[in-house]
C-alpha cells in the first residue's frame, strides 16, 4: 500500500500538541486570578470578575492593574477574561459562560448599551450584583452602581483646548467609534456642545471607525483633503486620535491641524509628545478599576447603603508641553499587566 | 462508417486523425458541419449529450466520468436518479434500496465481480473502475456503447479483463464502437477496423485477413500511399 | 455518506498489508470527530466542573446557533469545492435591511405581526438574492467562488453601513424580541437553538437522501463527469450559493433576535468560524465530502472549546490560539483518514 507512516504521525502529533498547547495553558493556573488566598476576618473568600470590553486593550489593562492591587488588598480574588474586540459578539459568550462559574460580583464595560442587557438581566436574577465599569447599559437599574470618567466634561475640554489652539477659528471634526457606545457617545456630545460657544468655528463632519484605527486615518485624511479649512479633529477613543494623529503626519499638517485625543495609551503618548497630538484627555481606569472592586466588595459585606449609585471620576488634561511631567505621566495607560 | 449490432468496430488513427471529433459528434456533445448520422436507418440530430443518450447511445469516455467520492450505485445512477413513489417523490427523496438493486443487477449481467454496491468508486482498483463506466453505458445504453480508450491506464490483467468486458457486451447484441491505441487488443477482439486517417475513413479491415504491421501501415497512411501508386 | 465496504476479493489487499492505525480509522469513518468532542467536553468538564450548569449549556448553545446555520450552508458550498466567503456580510446586510424596514413600519404605527412578518420576509430574501447574485456570477462569468464571495464580502459590508449609517436599529417589534428569549423545556431549549437544530436536520435531508443532495456531492467530486451525465450543473450551482445566503438571512434574524438589535458589527468574520465548523466536521476542502451532521459535531466543538476556555479560566489570548490549533488538527487527521480511503 505504501502510505506514508511519517505523515500518519505527524498529524497524530499535530492534534497532541495542540490539546497539549491548550491543557497546559489551563495547567499554568488562571491567567488573570490575583489576590491572597486568606482573608483575615474569617468571612467566605470572594471572587469578582472583571470583564473589559476588550483584553487587549492598555485602557482596560490599566484598568486591571488597579482593580488587581484594590483586590489584593481587600483579599479577594480577581478573574480576569473578555473578548479580544470591541463588540457584544465576542463579549457576550464570555459574560454567559462566566455566568456558569457564579462568581460573587460582575464587574463589567459593556460593548453595547442594548445587547448586554439581557446576559446582565441573568446575572442580576442569579443574585450577583453587576456594576458597570467606562460603559454603561441602557436600563441602570439593573445595575448597582455605575463608574465612568466624566465624558461630557472630557469632550469639552478637548473642545476649549482645539480652539484655543485654533484662535477660535476655523473648521473641526469628531473621529468616533461606533454609534451606541454611552461613553464615546457622551464625549462627542460634550463636545458639540461646547463648540457651539465659539461662533467662528464650525464642526464639519462626524464620522465612525469602527474602534479601527485604519479607518480612522483613511477618514482623516479624506477629510483635511476634503476640507481645506480643518484646524482641529477631535478622536473620541484612542483609535480615533492615534489614527487622526498618523493622518496628520501624513500629509504634512503637523502644527496646522490641532487633533485632541483621549486616552493615553503608549503610541499616542509617543504622538502627544511629537506634538502630532497636541492634547490627551486622559481618564483614570486605575481609579475606575479600583473603585469598582471596592464597592462590590462593600456590598458583598453588607455595606451597599455607601455606594454611590453613579460615579463621575475626573479626567487628567495631557499636552505635549507637560507630557513628560511625572505628575501627568504616572498617568499613562499600562501596555501590559499580569498577575 | 457503419455499425451492426453485436458487432465490436475498432476504431484507430494516429493523434489528429480525428477519433475524438468523431466520438464527440456521435455523444451528442459537437454537432456536424457536414455528414449524416443515421440511427436504424433514420437521420438524427443531436443537439446535446442527453439527446444522443435518449437516442441510446452511450459513451464511456476516457476519464470515465466517474465521481470517486459516491458509492457505485450512486455513479450508475447520476443524472437519472430513481425518486421514491409519493409525496416524497416530489421532493426529490431518493429510492436507495431499489438504485442498489438494480445496479447489483446490472453488474452481474455484465459479469463483474464487485462485493457491495455502496463501495466508493474512489476506493476500487482502476480496472473495477472501468468495469463500473462500462456497466454503466452498457445498463443504459440501447443502441450503442461508445468506448474511448478504455485501456489506456491499466495493467496487462486488467486490459485482458477490459477485453472479456467488451465481448460480453456485444455478445448481448449492443454494438461497440470501441476507440484505442491498443492494436494487439483492436485486433484480438474487434471484428471490423476502421482507420482514420486526417479526418476520413482510409480502411475498414477485417482483423482475420489483416495483420498488426498492416494495420499501422494504414495509421501512418504509407499503406494509401502505396495503394494510390497502385492504383 | 456511503460506507466503505468490502472490495471484491481478488482486489483486496492481503490483511497485514495494511497498518493498523490506518485501519481503525477508516473503521472510525466520520465519527472520529464526535469522539474528539466527547474528550474535550471531559478535559474541560474536569477542568472546571461548572461545564456542565444550565448557563454553561445555555451559554455554549446561544454562541452556537448563528454558527450553525452558515455552516449548514456553507456546508453545501464546500462539498461542491466552492467555498462563500460572504455569509457573515450577508448575515450583517439582511438583519440590517430587516431591522430598518421593521424599524420603519413601527414608526408608522403597522402591526406587530406585519411588522414581523414583513422584516423576516425582508431579511430572507435578501440573504436569498445576494446568495443568488454569488452564483449566478461564479457560474455566468465563470469566476472562482473565493474571488467572487470575497467581492460580495466587501461590497455587501459597505452597503450595511449605508443602510443605517453606521448605527444600530434598536426599535424592533414584541416578536422579535420573544423570539430571541423565548424557550421550551423550561428554559432548557431557547427557540433559536430549536431553529438552528431543526435546519440542520432538515438540511442534512436534504443532502444525505435526495436527488439534491447526491448531485451535490457529484459535483464536488467530479464536475466534468457530472456535467456529461447530463446534469445541469450551472444551475446547481446557483441553488446551492442561493441556499448558502438564504440560511445567511435566517442567521440574521436570529442574530437580531438574540441581542434585540441589529448592528453594522453582526456577522462580521462569521465565515471563518463557519469553514471551520465545517472543515473540523470532516468535510474536504477539494470537495465532494462531509456531511452536515459532521457540521453540527465541528460547530459544537468549536463551542465548547469557547465556553470552556473561558471557564477554566484560560487567558483569553490561548483561546483563539487552541481554535486554531484544533482546526488545523482536525484538517490534518482528516488527511490522513481520506488518504487512507482512497487510491
Amino acid at each position: 500500500m505504501g502510505f506514508s507512516s511519517l505523515a500518519r504521525r505527524r498529524a497524530v502529533a499535530a492534534t497532541a500538541v495542540t490539546a497539549a498547547a491548550a491543557l497546559a495553558a489551563a495547567g499554568c493556573g488562571s491567567s488573570g486570578s490575583s489576590g491572597s488566598s486568606g482573608s483575615s476576618s474569617g468571612q467566605k473568600h470572594l471572587t469578582i470578575a472583571l470583564v473589559p470590553g476588550l483584553t487587549t486593550d492598555p485602557f482596560y489593562i490599566t484598568m486591571h492593574a488597579g482593580a488587581a492591587a484594590e483586590a489584593k488588598k481587600l483579599g479577594v480574588t480577581l478573574t480576569w477574561q473578555g473578548g479580544t474586540t470591541f463588540s457584544p459578539n465576542t463579549q457576550i459568550p464570555v459574560v454567559n459562560s462566566l455566568l456558569a462559574k457564579h462568581p460573587d460580583a460582575l464587574l463589567i464595560a459593556p460593548t453595547d448599551v442594548k445587547a448586554l442587557q439581557a446576559p446582565i438581566q441573568k446575572f442580576v436574577n442569579a443574585g450577583i450584583p453587576v456594576i458597570a465599569v467606562d460603559t454603561t447599559i441602557n436600563d441602570t437599574s439593573l445595575l448597582t452602581s455605575r463608574i465612568t470618567s466624566n465624558n461630557a466634561q472630557g469632550g469639552a475640554a478637548a473642545a476649549d483646548t482645539i480652539a484655543k489652539l485654533a484662535h477660535d477659528k476655523g473648521d473641526v471634526a469628531v473621529d468616533n467609534v461606533t454609534p451606541g457606545i454611552s461613553t464615546t457617545d457622551a464625549r462627542q456630545a460634550g463636545f458639540l456642545a461646547e463648540m457651539k460657544k465659539y461662533p467662528n468655528m464650525k464642526v464639519v463632519a462626524t464620522e465612525y471607525n469602527n474602534d479601527s484605527p485604519t479607518t480612522a486615518e483613511s477618514q482623516v485624511r479624506n477629510l483635511i483633503l476634503s476640507h481645506p479649512g480643518l484646524v482641529g479633529v477631535f478622536g473620541t477613543n484612542l483609535y480615533g486620535a492615534q489614527g487622526a494623529g498618523t493622518a496628520v503626519k501624513a500629509v504634512g499638517k503637523k502644527g496646522k491641524v490641532f487633533v485632541a485625543g483621549y486616552d493615553a495609551e503608549p503610541a499616542e503618548v509617543n504622538l502627544l509628545k511629537k506634538g502630532v497630538v497636541n492634547i490627551l484627555v486622559v481618564q483614570q481606569p486605575a481609579v475606575e478599576g479600583a473603585d469598582a472592586v471596592r464597592y462590590a466588595y462593600d456590598k458583598l459585606t453588607g455595606k451597599a447603603s455607601q455606594i454611590p449609585k453613579s460615579v463621575l471620576v475626573k479626567n487628567v488634561v495631557a499636552t505635549t508641553q507637560n507630557a513628560s511631567d511625572p505628575s501627568v505621566s504616572k498617568y499613562f495607560y499600562l501596555s501590559s499587566f499580569s498577575g | 462508417m457503419k455499425l451492426n449490432a453485436g458487432e465490436i468496430v475498432g476504431l484507430v488513427g494516429d493523434n489528429g486523425a480525428g477519433k475524438s471529433t468523431l466520438v464527440n459528434l456521435i455523444s451528442g456533445a459537437l454537432q456536424p458541419t457536414a455528414g449524416q448520422i443515421l440511427v436504424d436507418g433514420q437521420p438524427v440530430s443531436f443537439r446535446s449529450p442527453s439527446d444522443a443518450r435518449r437516442a441510446g447511445i452511450e459513451t464511456v469516455y476516457q476519464d470515465l466520468s466517474l465521481a470517486p467520492d459516491l458509492s457505485i450505485w450512486a455513479n450508475m445512477f447520476l443524472g437519472r436518479e430513481k425518486l421514491a413513489s409519493g409525496p416524497l417523490g416530489w421532493l426529490g427523496w431518493l429510492d436507495r434500496r431499489a438504485m442498489m438493486k438494480q445496479t447489483a443487477e446490472d453488474l452481474d449481467r455484465t459479469r463483474i465481480r464487485i462485493a457491495s454496491v455502496g463501495s466508493r468508486v474512489g476506493r476500487l482498483s482502476g480496472g473495477q473502475r472501468q468495469a463500473v463506466a462500462v456497466g454503466r453505458a452498457v445498463a443504459w445504453g440501447s443502441r450503442v456503447v461508445l468506448m474511448d480508450e478504455p485501456t489506456a491506464a491499466l495493467g496487462v490483467e486488467q486490459q485482458a479483463r477490459v477485453g472479456q468486458l467488451i465481448q460480453t457486451v456485444a455478445s448481448n447484441g449492443l454494438p461497440v464502437l470501441l476507440i484505442s491505441h491498443n492494436l494487439q487488443q483492436v485486433h484480438a477482439i474487434c471484428h471490423r477496423i476502421v482507420v482514420l486517417l486526417h479526418g476520413t475513413t482510409v480502411a475498414d479491415l477485417r482483423p482475420k485477413d489483416t495483420e498488426i504491421d498492416d494495420i499501422v501501415g494504414w495509421i501512418t497512411g504509407s499503406a494509401l500511399a502505396a495503394q494510390r501508386r497502385a492504383g | 455518506m456511503t460506507q466503505v465496504t468490502d472490495l471484491a476479493p481478488a482486489e483486496q489487499p492481503a490483511p497485514d498489508a495494511v497498518p493498523t492505525f490506518q485501519r481503525i480509522m477508516e473503521r472510525i469513518g466520520p465519527l472520529w470527530t464526535l469522539g474528539v468532542l466527547v474528550i474535550l467536553i471531559v478535559i474541560f468538564g474536569i477542568l472546571s466542573p461548572d461545564l456542565f450548569t444550565k448557563a454553561a449549556w445555555l451559554s455554549t448553545s446561544g454562541y452556537a446557533v448563528e454558527y450553525l446555520i452558515l455552516a449548514v450552508g456553507q456546508t453545501f458550498v464546500i462539498i461542491t469545492a466552492g467555498i462563500d466567503l460572504s455569509d457573515g456580510a450577508i448575515l450583517g446586510f439582511s438583519a440590517m435591511a430587516g431591522a430598518v424596514l421593521m424599524n420603519n413600519l413601527l414608526i408608522h404605527h403597522t402591526s406587530n405581526a406585519l411588522t414581523s412578518l414583513a422584516g423576516i420576509a425582508l431579511m430572507v430574501g435578501c440573504g436569498t438574492a445576494i446568495g443568488l447574485l454569488n452564483g449566478l456570477i461564479i457560474t455566468r462569468v465563470k469566476l472562482p467562488p473565493f474571488i467572487v464571495t470575497l467581492g460580495t464580502l466587501t461590497a455587501v459590508t459597505g452597503a450595511t453601513d449605508l443602510l443605517n449609517n453606521g448605527g444600530e436599529v434598536t426599535n424592533l417589534p414584541p416578536f422579535i424580541a420573544n423570539l430571541g428569549s423565548d424557550s421550551l423545556l423550561s428554559g432548557w431549549l431557547p427557540i433559536p437553538v430549536l431553529v438552528a437544530l431543526v435546519i440542520a436536520l432538515v438540511f442534512g435531508l436534504i443532502l444525505a437522501r435526495t436527488r439534491f443532495g447526491v448531485r451535490t456531492y457529484a459535483i464536488g467530486s467530479n464536475e466534468t463527469g457530472t456535467r456529461r451525465s447530463g446534469i445541469r450543473v450551472d444551475r446547481h450551482l446557483v441553488i446551492v450559493y442561493a441556499i448558502s445566503g438564504f440560511l445567511a438571512g435566517v442567521a440574521g434574524l436570529m442574530v437580531t433576535a438574540n441581542f434585540s438589535s441589529a448592528s453594522s458589527l453582526a456577522g462580521a468574520n462569521d465565515e471563518l468560524y463557519a469553514i471551520a465548523a465545517v472543515v473540523i466536521g470532516g468535510a474536504s476542502i477539494f470537495g465532494g465530502r462531509g456531511t452536515i451532521f459532521g457540521t453540527v459535531i465541528g460547530t459544537a466543538i468549536l463551542a465548547v472549546l469557547t465556553t470552556g476556555l473561558v471557564l477554566a479560566n484560560i487567558a483569553p489570548f490561548w483561546q483563539q490560539v487552541a481554535i486554531g490549533g484544533v482546526v488545523i488538527g482536525a484538517v490534518a487527521v482528516d488527511r490522513v483518514r481520506t488518504r487512507a480511503g482512497t487510491d
